[in-house]
């Protein structure tokens, strides 16, 4: 590969998703107009945040060579969680701890059983998907509406503005993403998490506690997926257990565009928000375009092999130059 | 053969069939405590259901011995069901049944592509796939279609003297077939090959991009005559049916004993793992578990299952530092 | 050996479950299990003696909780045996459960369908065994049922889209523009609300500007609906095609403030959605009668079992109407409108 090409690689690795966001912004833009007004590139990241937050999570499952197929149950547990708190009469503050903690558990959980039992993450929180699911249906096994009377100080959540003029789901998205970069690129946790994902076998030998770490990575997507609940609850106002029916894939597109590789080690924390951003994007524009659902699905499907095509032919000319 | 070429032997155990005599202990105990479970049709009905799965889940089983999977054979099958509710009444059974398969093979080569060539990771590619064969099914055609041709439903339905459904008769014609492709071709052994060391498999001159299209159109292939089982079975088509059968159909190849990291497979047992999901749903069923209740212990039970070989594997590690303790200990009585 | 322990705890863990009374959920006292024959009422019901199968859409769903309570119910008071089965919105589960009830000898089988098409096949195989399918609402797929009893899909739509033109006129509301929010194409049965709701509205002289599909999900229609309001922000209405949808587009209607400005419809009756029109968020919803099915599902099974014919009301297509009703923005049901 020639040296221009390695430095064009080297530029996409970090601008790529940017690259086919602007692209796809332009599209629509030219499709119509009104998609790309700055109230509706709001409204636009301002919809992000829920799946943003989720995936900030799951790149570190995917970073550490797994991935959490049950985000989408934690999801709805959460709501449920939150609604029957509320209504029973406790704090909002009560409510979403109470969730958070429950995620917290069922990340534990998961880990437990990668670590412990050794199940593959894709079969175990196969599993956890269902158990997960089975919980929430049992715990709640009708929607619950949160009224006016419930919702007003969560409602804060997705309507509120920080300086006047920040939307708080924005604020919390770009919060956990900082988070999140702190913590992948400068803290001892990040670095593992990526060594985990690119050599397994070879970490464990320095003694480091691999299976404390992967525990710890499973509750950090669960927690998020938690989060992702109490502002998606916020925002619908309502408790229901099939809230985040189909949820993960929002989730693990997001890290995927973003550039993460799913064979672990080298996550990317910005590419993966570009990516919630972009897939949130897409599907605003198909909506404002009128399109129907066959072709929804099918546009989404094409953002996705398109990325990971350019991803291919940049492999397939690393690999000839081998 | 595996001394001469130098390839990697694939390490099954051929006389693991622990999961068929659990079927059977099973069977037995749910006879003894269940009155559903004492009656023949039960069992046919269990057979023809599992066997509508575990035809797509012989191709599965060569996609996860390569270390791979397919994600997109649910919406595979609503695409080739739409299309051949479509063509039945147009012509005929046989026309339409090869057409059918053509296409399934048309898409398996599509996913292979995607994966061999354009090097996109199979989680992936088939995660996409999945949405893009939905949405054609759902171009084709988006009303439910019915199947009025009394001969197509029989292939599914029908019980040859009465006892042995034809479903499973078919399925299991189908997993010879798929038996003696893993076993004794080539494909077979370069596939077992790639799922144990890629790049042991490429130094040894397997030509891994050919061997995962071919993977990929079989899965196709067997994905499509699961499809034309299950639209007999069914007796229609909708662009939305059949809405995680991957998982499914993935789970059965996983508690069959194949394993997820490849290398090892066996299609005996993705089949008898088959039966045994379809059986715990019944069981379930049959003893009124409520429904909630029914995911959660569907969940336990994989994660049960699953946990099998961890723990062994568990059990191995300790057995093993128990050995290596006792020979220090040895060795310092010896000093 | 490990595999074979592990099929043994399986077991054990079934088993210990069934036994702690992990029965159906509902708070009827008949716990319909295969094992257990139903509670007599208190010995004034003539035993039958029949034995009376159901398989209901998802049960994880409020409505069909409803209507396997009307089931159970009524089973308990007549005192036949009942035999429940789940779908979970699976129709593998549809065709296979169907069958293990007709194979377990039931004298009658009752059937709310997730996927109607599919019943072609399973009112042939009962059939061959003299025994009669009663399919309770969505959809008979064209297959020879003895009755299916149906709610008017089509004129809850209407009586929606009645109830709407009212309440503009009352509020002295001027605007024409309107929108639909749909359930995924594969619902055809639910499809049918929006078209009445439309037929009405339109007939009337207002315009829908848009319409997208949800498909069934209280998230998307929140964003569905921002998505209209950005690019209609005149509208004064919205028809969601299920309660689900329509509790997600008042959500973001209340966001954006114009709660009361915009009406908001839904479909189904669920108790969640009775809450919302009591907080003000939603003006209307059609409830149907899941509960009053169950019960008269049963009264029909007992009556083709003995051989009797049935009186229906639309006897080429052997339909029995189940009325849907509408609640209104007080919260309670409203007869006054009525479909057509």
């Amino acid at each position: 590969m020639s040296q221009r090409a390695k430095k064009f690689w080297l530029v996409w690795d970090r601008l790529g998703t940017l690259f086919i966001l602007f692209v796809v912004v332009l599209v629509f833009g030219i499709l119509n107009p009104r998609i790309v007004q700055p109230s509706q590139l709001l409204t636009a990241l301002t919809r992000s945040a829920v799946s943003g937050i989720a995936a900030a999570g799951m790149m570190y499952a995917i970073c550490a060579g797994g991935f959490d197929l049950s985000v989408g149950s934690i999801l709805s547990l959460t709501s449920c969680i939150i609604a029957v708190q509320l209504t029973s009469g406790r704090g909002t503050v009560v409510a979403v701890l109470a969730a958070l903690a429950a995620a917290a558990v069922c990340g534990f959980v998961n880990g437990l059983l990668i670590t412990k039992l050794k199940i593959q993450a894709f079969v175990a929180t196969l599993a956890t998907q269902l158990a997960f699911a089975g919980i929430a249906l049992v715990y709640c096994s009708k929607a619950i509406q949160l009224t006016s009377k419930y919702n007003s100080q969560l409602k804060f959540l997705s309507t509120g503005t920080l300086f006047g003029f920040i939307p708080m789901p924005i604020v919390m998205l770009i919060a956990v993403y900082v988070i999140s970069y702190i913590v992948y690129s400068k803290t001892p946790f990040g670095t593992r998490v990526r060594a985990i994902g690119s050599n397994e076998a070879a970490v464990r030998t320095t003694g480091i506690k691999v299976d404390r770490i992967m525990i710890e990575v499973f509750i950090v997507t669960a927690v998020t997926a938690a989060l992702a609940g109490v502002l998606n609850t916020a925002q619908v106002s309502i408790g229901n257990p099939t809230l985040g029916e189909g949820f993960e894939l929002d989730a693990i597109t997001a890290v995927v565009l973003g550039g993460t590789s799913l064979s672990g080690g080298r996550g990317n924390v910005a590419g993966t928000l570009i990516g919630a951003i972009m897939v949130t994007f897409v599907k605003m524009g198909l909506n404002i375009l009128g399109v129907g659902e066959a072709y929804q699905k099918m546009a989404i499907a094409i953002v996705l092999i398109f990325a990971l095509t350019i991803n291919g032919i940049k492999l397939i000319m690393q690999k000839e130059e081998k | 053969m595996s001394r001469r070429t130098g390839k990697n032997k694939p390490h099954i155990e051929f006389g693991d069939h622990g999961i068929l005599y659990a079927l059977i202990i099973f069977w037995v105990l749910l006879a003894l405590t269940n009155e559903n479970f004492r009656g023949v049709p039960f069992y046919q009905n269990i057979l023809t259901r599992a066997s509508l799965n575990a035809i797509c889940g012989i191709g599965m089983t060569f996609a996860i011995c390569s270390g791979d999977f397919d994600l997109s054979v649910a919406s595979q099958v609503a695409l080739n069901s739409v299309i051949l509710t479509l063509l039945l009444p147009q012509l005929g059974i046989v026309p339409s049944i090869i057409f059918v398969l053509l296409v399934g093979t048309l898409l398996g080569s599509f996913n292979g592509f995607l994966i061999a060539k354009l090097r996109i990771p199979s989680f992936i590619a088939t995660l996409g796939m999945q949405m893009a064969y939905r949405a054609l099914a759902q171009m084709v055609n988006n009303t439910p279609v019915v199947v009025s041709d009394k001969l197509f439903k029989q292939i599914a339905t029908y019980k040859i003297l009465g006892l042995i459904p034809t479903a499973f008769l078919i399925m299991a014609i189908l997993a010879v077939i798929g038996n003696i492709i893993l076993r004794r071709t080539q494909l077979g052994r370069h596939t077992l090959a790639i799922g144990n060391s890629r790049s042991a498999a490429a130094i040894s001159g397997i030509s891994i991009a050919k061997t995962q299209i071919l993977i990929y159109l079989m899965v196709g292939l067997f994905t499509a005559c699961s499809s034309i089982m299950i639209v007999s079975y069914l007796g229609s088509s909708n662009y939305g049916m059949q809405t995680g059968l991957e998982f499914t159909v993935i789970s059965s190849v996983v508690l069959g004993g194949t394993a997820l990291s490849g290398g090892k497979g066996s299609i005996f047992n993705t089949i008898v793992a088959a039966v045994f999901l379809v059986t715990i749903r019944s069981a379930m069923d049959s003893f009124g578990v409520n429904s909630y209740w029914q995911k959660v212990i569907e969940g336990i039970i994989l994660v049960i299952a699953f946990s099998i070989t961890g723990v062994r594997a568990l059990l191995r590690d300790f057995m093993v530092k128990r050995k290596a303790r006792k020979e220090l200990a040895l060795q310092k009585a010896a000093a | 050996m490990k595999k074979v322990l592990s099929i043994l705890l399986t077991a054990v863990l079934i088993f210990s479950l069934a036994a702690c009374g992990g029965s159906n959920s509902s708070s009827s006292s008949a716990g319909p299990t295969s094992n257990q024959s139903s509670t007599e009422a208190a010995g004034n019901a003539a035993p039958e003696g029949y034995v009376i199968g159901a398989s209901f859409y998802d049960l994880s769903n409020e409505y069909f909780q409803y209507m396997m309570e009307g089931v159970q119910n009524e089973a308990e008071a007549q005192g036949v045996t009942l035999k429940t089965h789940d779908q979970k919105n699976d129709e593998n589960e549809l065709v296979t459960g169907c069958q293990n009830l007709i194979d377990s000898g039931v004298d009658a089988l009752i059937v709310s369908p997730c996927k109607p098409e599919v019943m072609g096949n399973i009112v042939e195989s009962a059939h061959e065994k003299n025994i009669p399918v009663i399919i309770l609402d969505i959809g008979d797929g064209g297959s020879d049922k003895d009755v299916i009893v149906v709610s008017d899909m089509y004129g809850g739509g209407q009586i929606a889209g009645k109830y709407c033109l009212d309440l503009l006129k009352e509020n002295g509301v001027e605007g024409t523009e309107y929108a639909i929010i749909k359930c995924e194409e594969s619902a055809v049965y639910a499809i049918q609300r929006g078209q009445g709701f439309e037929n009405i509205m339109s007939g009337s002289g207002y315009t829908k500007v848009s319409e997208l599909t949800a498909n069934s999900d209280t998230t998307q229609a929140y964003s569905a609906m921002q998505d209209i309001l950005a690019s209609n922000p005149d509208i004064v209405a919205v028809f969601a095609e299920n309660d689900n949808m329509a509790l997600g587009a008042s959500s973001a209607i209340d966001e954006a403030g114009k709660t009361g400005e915009i009406l908001v419809f839904g479909f189904d009756g669920n108790e969640s959605a009775v809450e919302a029109i009591k907080d003000g968020t939603l003006a209307g919803t059609i409830a149907q009668q899941p509960t009053e099915i169950g019960v008269l599902g049963i009264k029909l099974a007992i009556q083709r079992i003995n051989g009797e014919e049935l009186s229906y009301d639309n006897a080429g297509t052997k339909e029995i109407y189940a009325a849907v009703y509408l609640i209104d923005n007080t919260g309670e049901r409203n007869d006054s409108y009525t479909a057509g």
